[in-house]
This record gives C-alpha cells, structure tokens and sequence, in this order.
C-alpha cells in the first residue's frame, strides 16, 4: 500500500486538495450569503435575501384572504374589516380591545416605519445603519427625546385612561410581533439583516416626540444672538420683526382682548446677550411649514351643513406618515387619521363633529449659556450657588464597529445639546429647554376629542393638550364652527426666547404660562369661517408676546379671500380649493420687479425669460412654465441681497419683508452685495439676479415646465431609496394653499361634510400599506397628485358593515 | 437518469426542509446528498437542483405578486432578481452537494489508506 501511495500521481494529489478544499469553500460561501456586509455600501445577506422560502420573494403580497386569529390579552372579538383602498374599519366590544387591534393592525401594515422612527427618534439609527448614523444619533441623544419621552409617559401612566389606552395598544402591536415569523418580517428588515423589538409604552411616547421634533422645535435663538452682535438690537428688530403687520391673522379680535397678562407685572429686566455665538449653526431648510385647516359655516355651504378642511404640510415620505383608520366601539365612532405607533385618531372626524390641525409655530424651546465650576462639568452656576448636574451615560452600540459611548450632561434646564464634545470643540455650553421635555397628556386628550359629541367637549378636551401647539379648527353637525390654538405656552417677556438666555439666573426662565382662559380662539364668527395657515395667531394687541421661528404670510390670506368670495360651498369646491396653486407673493412683486429691468438691453435669454414672466397668470400649475421662471430668478435674488446673512449662516429675513423693502427702501444698506465694488440697489439686484437667471434657464429648456421644474418626490424612509420611492408630477409651492414642494406638502388632505349622515373624503402621497410588494403601497399616490379624493367609508352607530370588504380579519382571545 | 432521480429527490428535501428551517438547512441537505451520491460531478449537477427549487418558488410568488415586488427590487440588486436568485440556489446546491461527495471520497480514501 505504500507503494501505492508514492506512485500516485500529481493529478490525482491535486484532487485531492480540491476535495478537501471543496467542503471550506461551501461553507465559507453559506456564512458569506447569510450577512450582510458593508462595502462602502450595505451588501444585503443574499443568500437569505434571495431564498423564496424565506427572503425577499415572500414579502410581495397576493390576493388578501379572511382569517381569524386567536390571542392572548384580547378580552372578546373584534371584527376588522379593510375597504377596497385598505382603510381598517375595527369593530370591539370594549376600549382595550379597540386599542388592542389598533395596535394589531397598524403594526401589519406599518411594523418597520413604526420601528425605524423611534429608532430614529431616540438616536439608535448606528445600531443598524452602521458609523454612518452616529452624529445624527449623537444629536438626538443631546436634544433629550428620550428624556422628553419619559417624562410624558411618567405623566400619562399617572392617569389610569392613559395607562389603559397605551398598555393595550402595546399589547396589541407585541401581539402581532410575537407572532411574525422571521419568513414574514417586513422586507426593509430582510434587506438591512435585522429584527423587530417588542414595542413599549415608552417606544409610542419617542414617537410622538419625533413629530413634536418637527413641529416645535425649529428655533433661531442663536441665529439672532448672533445677528444681535453683529448689527445692534435695533437692526434685529428692523430685519426680523416678531409682528410683521400682515392683515389677516388666525383669529381677528377687533374688540380687543379683556384680560390683563398674567406676568404683566413681573419686572425682572431680561438682559440681552452680548455673547457672539460663533457656533456652527445646523444648516436649515428655508421655512417650509404651511398647513391648511379651515371650517365653513353652513350659511356659505351648499348643503347649509358645516364643512371642514385640513392639509397638514409634512416631509412627504413612504411609507406614509398617517394611517387612516376608522375606531368603533361602545362611546366612540371616530375615522381619520392616526399616526402609526400611536393609539386613537389625530385628525379626524365622528358622527357629530370633525377638527383638523395646523402647528401654531409659537417659540417653545430656548437656549441657556451654562457657567460650569470646572471642566468636569458636576456642577454649574445658579443663583449664586453651585447646582449639581446630572451625567447621562449614552450608549451607541453601532453596527460592525465598537461599542461608542458619551456623556450628556443635564441640567436643570435640560440637557446640553451644544458642547465642546459634539459640537467641534467650541467652548460654549448650552442647556436646550424645550416644552416636549415636560409631562404631558395629549393622549388623553385626542381619547377625549374622538369621543366628543359637542363643541364644549371638545374644549374640555383640549385642557389636556399640551404639546405640540396647534391651531385646531372645529366643526360639528349641530352647525357650530371654531378654531382654538392650545398649547402650553410661556408667558414671555418682551425679547424672551428670541435669543440666548442667561442660564446662571432662574429669573430668565419661563415663569409663568398662559392660562387656558386667555387662549387665543373664536367660535361662529360673523363672517362665516374659520381658518389657519400658521400665520401670526391674533392681531397686535393680544397682551402676551409672541415671538417664534417665522409665520406664513401668504397662504392664510389666499384661504381668507377666496373663502370670503365663496358662497354655496361644495365640497369639491373645498378640494380644489385644497389645491389651489396661486402665488399670491408672485402677484404681489412680480409686476413691480418687471418694471425695474431695462428691457432695451436685453439679451436673447432675457426677452425669453421676460416674455414668460410677462404672461404669467401667478398660477404654479404642473404645465406653467412662468412659475418656473419666477422661482429661477427668486432662488438667484435672494442670496445676492442676504448675502450678509448666508456668509454667517443667519436665517434671511422673510420674503414678505424683503419685498416690501424692494419696494420701500431700495437703498436699504443690505441691498448691496459685499463681494463686489460698487454699492448696490434693490433694482440693480434684481437686474443681475435677472440676467443669471435666464442664463440658467437658457441651459435647462428641458425642465420649464414647472412640475419638471420643481421634481415633487416621495422618498421612502431609507433615505428615498430609488426603488421604494416616487416622482410625481404635482403643481403648487411653499407660500401657496397647495405648498407642494420638492419633498414637502400636504401629507393628507381631507374635507369632512357635516351633514346629518357625515360624509368625508381624503387623499395622501402613499398607500395604507407600507409593504412596497403590496399593490396598496401607494393607492392614493395618483389621484392625491391630480387633486382627486377617495370618500371614506365612514358608518354612524347603527350600521355595522363595509360594503363588500377587501378582508376580514376577526380576532378572538385565547383563554 | 441517475441524475434526474438525485435531483428530484434533493429538490423534494430541500422544498420539505425550507418551509420550516432556515435557508443554509438546504445547503445542509445537499451536502447530505452528495455524501450519498459519491461522485463529484454528478453530485454537482444535481445539486444544482436547488437553483432549480428556487426558480420554481419566486416564479410562483412573483406570478401572484404581478411582478410588482420584484420589479422594485431589480433596481436594488446588481442584476436581475430572477437571475441572481437562481444562480444562487444552483451555487450554493452545487457546491454543497460536490463537498458532500468530495469528504465521502476523502473519508473512503482515509479508511483504504489505513487498511
């Protein structure tokens, strides 16, 4: 045999290798299909990626059957019933069973947006993004959501319908993870190679803090401080003017206000700040909020029955931020929308009255210069002593990497968001104080508004509300209309919370709020409607002051004008004027600018442009190509006259000042661009922005249309990933009733008909399904761009049923 | 005609052991096969029946999905989905079969040798 052995030739020792080898080979490939791997991009684990049995394959959805499921925790039945564009109609027998299969059924269609927001929300995006993520998460961990979170829910569970409502729609959503095989786990799971957490209480509070974060917490104290050190307190009050004297606020008291300010007589002098702040400002977006809500009494209706409208304006992503849902059980038969993660209906409307909502924009967080004793940051300067700072551990377990850690220090103000160890090594220490960071009870008071069957419950209800403040507006069968700003406002001294505040004296903290009794609100007024578009909320002699980030100055006064015109109202009539594209801030310059060009000197690129915007109608309609060239020339104008502000990253003043100074004051000293010799004017400004302009416009002849112009896109949530995203062709603008911008506009827009049967209607740039394998990913992404509405099927008390239901779904408890 | 048996057979494991077990079970499954199998090449080419399993799989999922997954998940992959998933299941089922066979040689070999 040893012979045998010396003999055997090369090849066959070859094979040999290659039969040892074999074996390492295969299983070296299987580990290698099985993860993920970042190589510079996130590589998906194809291997299970790929497999039909339990990949991605599984995830594209067939035809819907019926089933019923058996669960523990459920006390009786609940029918639910999907219509044919998926809206979930849930019927239960008792509360905690209605919240129970709210959280069921939102976690079937929305599982992983729910998750990944609150893992966005509360800084844990590295966990599955990787190092990429972790200065984002850093920066939510400073700005305490968490924190914020935890003191809501500490609030919330200390009321026993709170408790009630948040255990059991945690419940319900643990439920349907529990049972969720990993074949079956939504297909953004499969592609990033993780899994979902059981849901918490705590994880629907982060939740609502992320809206919050989006609604309340733009601010631009330090933009001001800094503008305060460069040009004088009088400049600031020139340039940002906290009122700027714009007819039409939200509610118009010609009569005057018959209350005394509660903090009228508090006589502690706020300092202004003499610190330059040379910060490096997060860049902002320009200003982009601009919700609708309006409610037309029924002497203006055709029907002569109240009809209400609502457009939040929100970041436009997939899946989509509501989910729209009808509740009935005993006391409560609410639809509307809801946000997923969350129990109970937002926007919506029941059987006697609907309400809608825009933010009320109002300043609510503020910055404090923090004196610590040493660079151990235990202990800071308060009122002559030193206080002791809490110091919070935050841990980032981010993904293929090592475990990060960070210490946010908190003071009694809040956390410190801007230090020397995040924010590029600047010395400065800055305390963020911000409402959401304060125990609230909104979700006791959107459990008490969907029950509400009169307008006065509905004001009971808002005693619960909080944060963040909105202008709700009303409207209720019984022909009433309202609209009332509720939130938990400081009472604010003159210049409080414009700028940098003082942090080592307590005397420059809010001290006092704004009692529910000087809320700012009217109810049926004369001229037939109600109506917001976060504009400044009352006229100037309202006792308190009110400062925040900017107000809209446009889209208010449109939704007034043409309501004031308006009689006879249909509801169609309300859509389209939900998608009325006039550009109002167009028509009130454009003229006047066009006359400031010397139209004998034109180029041949100028006379096109001229021409175009000569015959402009102000509409920005999908197929105008003069709103394109209107915002070429805005988008080119408007840095060369603030260049001062851009240079050190000050917000610009609003558009509505600027064009009122073009028209005033074309020698104002910021009308001269520093970059170049000669002194500059308003005229010769807009000249130049001119010329650039319609060279620019010369080099893109394909995108002149204004929707190929603008580019409206529906990202998903992976940062617009291509494959789960939409271009839409969609008209309108920021500062128009209908603000569709490039990735911003309304979220959902519904008109609810107070007739004695209700009858309502919406549209959103998504689907209720977030499956993007699911044909109803994106149900209503077409009509809501053609301006087209579903009806919803909504079904008073006595009526039980769907017509012809796309599923039923019946949940049983198991004993 | 070996050959077609083998296949069938590991496709039919393989389509049994999947609907309950993780994917890398189905490799686990050809490799078993091929130890029967013996030969190389032959256990190779029916391992490649698991390319086969999975071709039959998506082809039916994305009939009853109108293609509209896969449509979306084209523009994520390097190449078609259909593709890259067939050439997946034959990669994987074929190498693991031939380990199969090549460690029952080696192990065939092993026991002659210390004869």
């Amino acid at each position: 045999l040893g012979t045998k052995f010396y003999l055997c030739d090369k090849a066959l020792f070859e094979m040999k290798i290659v039969k040892l080898l074999l074996p390492f080979f295969t299983l070296s490939l299987v580990i290698f299909l099985n993860h993920s791997w970042n190589m510079g991009k996130h590589i998906p684990p194809f291997g299970k990626f790929l497999d039909p049995f339990g990949g991605f394959w599984r995830n594209g959805e067939s035809e819907r059957k019926d089933f019923s499921r058996l669960l523990p925790g459920l006390k009786g039945e609940v029918k639910v019933q999907y219509d044919s564009v998926l809206i979930p109609h849930i019927e239960a027998a008792n509360d905690d069973d209605l919240y129970f299969a709210q959280g069921f059924i939102t976690a079937q269609d929305r599982l992983w947006q729910m998750e990944f927001q609150v893992l966005a929300g509360a800084g844990r995006l590295s966990e599955i993004a990787g190092k990429k993520a972790l200065d984002h998460d850093r920066a939510q961990r400073r700005l305490g959501i968490v924190f914020g979170a935890r003191n809501a829910l500490h609030g919330m569970e200390q009321d026993t319908t709170c408790k009630k409502v948040l255990d059991a729609y945690t419940a319900g959503v643990n439920a349907y993870v529990k049972q969720l095989a990993e074949k079956d786990f939504p297909v953004e799971y499969k592609l990033l190679d993780y899994k979902p957490e059981p849901w918490t209480n705590l994880k629907t509070l982060i939740l609502l803090k992320v809206m919050a974060q989006g609604l309340n917490m733009d601010d631009k104290d330090l933009a001001m401080t800094k503008a305060l050190k460069l040009w004088g307190a009088d400049m600031v009050d020139f340039l940002y003017p906290d009122w700027e004297d714009v007819p039409e606020p939200i509610v118009d008291n010609p009569d005057g206000w018959k209350f005394e300010a509660v903090n009228k007589n508090d006589t502690v002098a706020l300092a202004l700040p003499d610190d330059f702040v040379p910060l490096p400002l997060h860049p902002k977006p320009p200003p982009c909020n601009g919700s609708n809500n309006w409610a037309v009494s029924g002497k203006k209706t055709a029907s002569g029955s109240p009809v209400l409208c609502n457009d939040p304006h929100l970041n436009l992503t997939l899946p989509s931020v509501w989910y729209i849902i009808h509740l009935h059980a005993p006391q409560i038969n609410v639809m509307g929308s809801s946000l997923p993660g969350a129990p109970g209906v937002v926007i919506g409307f029941n059987d006697s009255l609907a309400w809608g909502v825009t933010n009320a924009q109002r300043d609510l967080c503020d910055y404090y210069k923090i004196k610590f004793k040493d660079n151990s940051r235990n202990e800071y300067w308060s009122d002559g002593a030193w206080k002791k700072t809490v110091k919070v551990l935050e841990k980032f377990r981010v993904r293929r990497d090592d475990v990060f850690t960070d210490t946010v220090v908190y003071t009694h103000h809040g956390p410190i968001a801007y230090d020397s160890n995040f924010h590029h090594g600047k010395k400065e220490n800055l305390a963020f104080r911000w409402i959401s960071h304060d125990a609230s009870r909104e979700i006791l008071a959107f459990y008490k508004l969907n029950r509400a069957r009169s307008l006065d419950a509905c004001f009971e209800a808002l005693q619960f509300y909080e944060a963040p403040a909105q202008n709700f507006a009303f409207a209720s069968v019984s022909g009433d209309i309202a609209m009332h700003i509720q939130g938990k406002f400081p009472a604010r001294r003159k210049y409080e919370g414009k700028f940098l505040l003082d942090g080592t004296k307590t005397s420059q903290e809010w001290r006092y709020f704004i009692p529910p009794e000087h809320a700012i609100g009217c109810k049926n007024p004369s001229r037939g409607f109600v109506s917001s578009a976060n504009q400044y909320p009352c006229n100037i002699s309202y006792p308190y002051y009110i400062t925040a980030d900017y107000y809209t100055t446009y889209s208010g006064r449109r939704i007034n004008q043409r309501l004031r015109e308006m009689n006879d109202i249909t509801p169609e009539d309300m859509m389209r004027l939900q998608n009325d594209n006039f550009n109002l801030k167009a028509s009130e310059c454009l003229p006047l600018w066009l006359t400031m060009l010397d139209s004998a000197s034109f180029s041949a690129d100028e006379k096109v442009a001229y021409k175009k915007l000569k015959s402009w109608d102000f509409y920005d309609d999908v197929d105008s190509e003069g709103a394109t060239f209107f915002e070429e020339w805005w988008d080119e104008a408007i840095p060369l006259i603030w260049d001062e502000m851009e240079a050190e990253s000050i917000d610009f003043p609003t558009d509505y000042q600027t064009i009122k100074w073009i028209k005033e004051n074309p020698t104002l000293i910021f009308f001269d661009n520093k970059k170049t010799p000669e002194t500059e004017t308003a005229p010769m400004i807009l000249k130049r922005a001119f010329a650039a302009a319609a060279a620019k416009m010369s080099v893109i002849k394909d995108k002149w249309r204004w929707a190929d112009y603008k580019d409206t896109f529906i990202g998903h949530l992976l940062q617009g990933l291509p494959a789960f995203s939409y271009h839409v062709q969609h008209g309108g603008n920021r500062q128009i009733i209908n603000a569709t911008k490039h990735t911003h506009g309304p979220s959902w827009r519904t008109v609810v008909s107070l007739e004695k049967e209700v009858r309502a209607w919406g549209a959103y740039p998504g689907g209720q399904s977030g499956n993007p394998g699911s044909p109803y990913y994106n149900t209503f992404l077409k009509d809501w761009a053609n301006g087209k509405y579903a009806q919803l099927q909504f079904y008073g008390d006595g009526k039980h049923a769907v017509p012809q239901p796309l599923q039923t779904i019946t949940l049983k408890p198991k004993l | 005609m070996k050959i077609v048996f083998y296949s069938i057979a590991i496709a039919l494991v393989c389509f049994v052991a999947q609907l309950f077990l993780p994917w890398w079970y189905a490799a686990l499954v050809c490799f078993m096969g091929g130890f029967f199998i013996k030969r190389l090449g032959t256990a190779f080419v029916s391992g490649l029946a698991l390319g086969w399993l999975w071709l039959i799989a998506a082809l039916c999922l994305d009939h009853a999905n109108h293609s509209l997954l896969s449509q979306k998940i084209n523009l994520l992959l390097p190449a078609n989905a259909l593709l890259l998933t067939v050439l997946t299941g034959c990669l994987v089922g074929g190498a693991a079969c031939a380990s199969g066979a090549a460690v029952k040689q080696l192990i065939t070999q092993w026991r002659l040798s210390k004869d």
